[in-house]
């Protein structure tokens, strides 16, 4: 893969809790970074949903013993459009990426977050 | 009804219907109670309609399912007494004529209410036993958020954003 994350490629954010899921996509809290300030995500260029979901049951939800109920998809250019944020590469694990850049306020980064979820459609699995 | 409402013991869950004229030995243990912006309470009278009764229900149990370091599994802090206080105070100064937001804890320490109409119309309050944010996306691209020293009182520009949500 590229090592840097171009701006059509596809990002893959996983969701394990069922209460992540709206009716018309994704809840703003599966965007939010996490302690560290970052957001996991997975570059998911050419990848079919077989093995998306794949990638992120071996890599998200077995770490934390849970089964993925899905993703949260949007492209490194909605990311980076009109926001502080941007998508870097973080391997390993491979295709892992991480979205940074997060202002270090709480409700600034909520409202980014929101800004995200909006952009993002969501794909639940199975 | 007019009930003395002490926040309940540590990991109970109430149902909404859950009502109580008076202090009984649960309630006994809430124990110190934190010092709130602007002056100390050590309980809370209050009023409570059928909206607000239910919303003070998921405030309570917000925090009891995050009374605890790691109640998320990723390490976020515990909600403390303080925050619940906060949000009490937070609910009776809503506005009646919102909508009853959903309440929940977040990994930030907080309490929020939320109010979702769809996923480009968003709006949150959060309270700490210190500040309250808020948070919106009010339609395609358009986020705001702010924040200031929580003084029992929903600022206007926080009011602003939950109405361009909620219609």
């Amino acid at each position: 893969m590229l090592s840097r994350v171009v701006d059509d490629e596809p990002l893959a954010n996983f969701v394990l809790e069922e209460n992540k899921f709206k009716p018309d996509g994704v809840h703003w809290r599966a965007f939010r970074p996490g302690s560290d300030g970052e957001r996991s995500v997975f570059r998911v260029q050419d990848l079919c949903d077989e093995y998306i979901a794949a990638t992120g049951q071996a890599f998200v939800g077995n770490l934390r013993d849970k089964q993925i109920l899905g993703w949260a998809r949007l492209s490194a250019s909605a990311v980076r459009a009109g926001t502080p944020l941007l998508a870097r590469p973080d391997v390993p694990p491979p295709r892992h990426a991480v979205i940074v850049g997060w202002p270090s306020e709480k409700e600034r980064q909520k409202a980014l977050a929101m800004l995200l979820a909006s952009r993002a459609t969501a794909r639940r699995w199975p | 009804m007019s009930v003395l409402a002490r926040v309940p013991a540590r990991n109970r869950h109430y149902p909404s219907s859950y009502s109580s004229s008076g202090v009984g030995d649960d309630a006994s243990e809430f124990a110190r109670p934190a010092t709130p912006p602007g002056g100390t309470v050590s309980s809370i009278a209050v009023t409570v309609d059928q909206r607000q009764g239910s919303l003070f229900h998921d405030i309570v149990n917000a925090r009891a399912s995050a009374d605890r370091d790691d109640w998320d599994g990723e390490g976020s802090p515990p909600i403390s007494e303080g925050t619940v206080v906060a949000a009490i105070q937070l609910l009776y100064a809503l506005p009646e004529d919102l909508p009853p937001p959903e309440v929940a804890p977040e990994s930030t320490a907080e309490i929020s209410f939320e109010w979702y109409r769809d996923r480009r119309h968003v709006a949150v309050l959060s309270v700490d036993d210190t500040y309250i944010r808020w948070s919106a996306i009010t339609g395609t691209d358009s986020i705001v958020s702010g924040s200031e020293p929580f003084t029992r009182t929903v600022p206007g520009p926080a009011l602003d954003a939950i109405r361009a949500v909620v219609g």
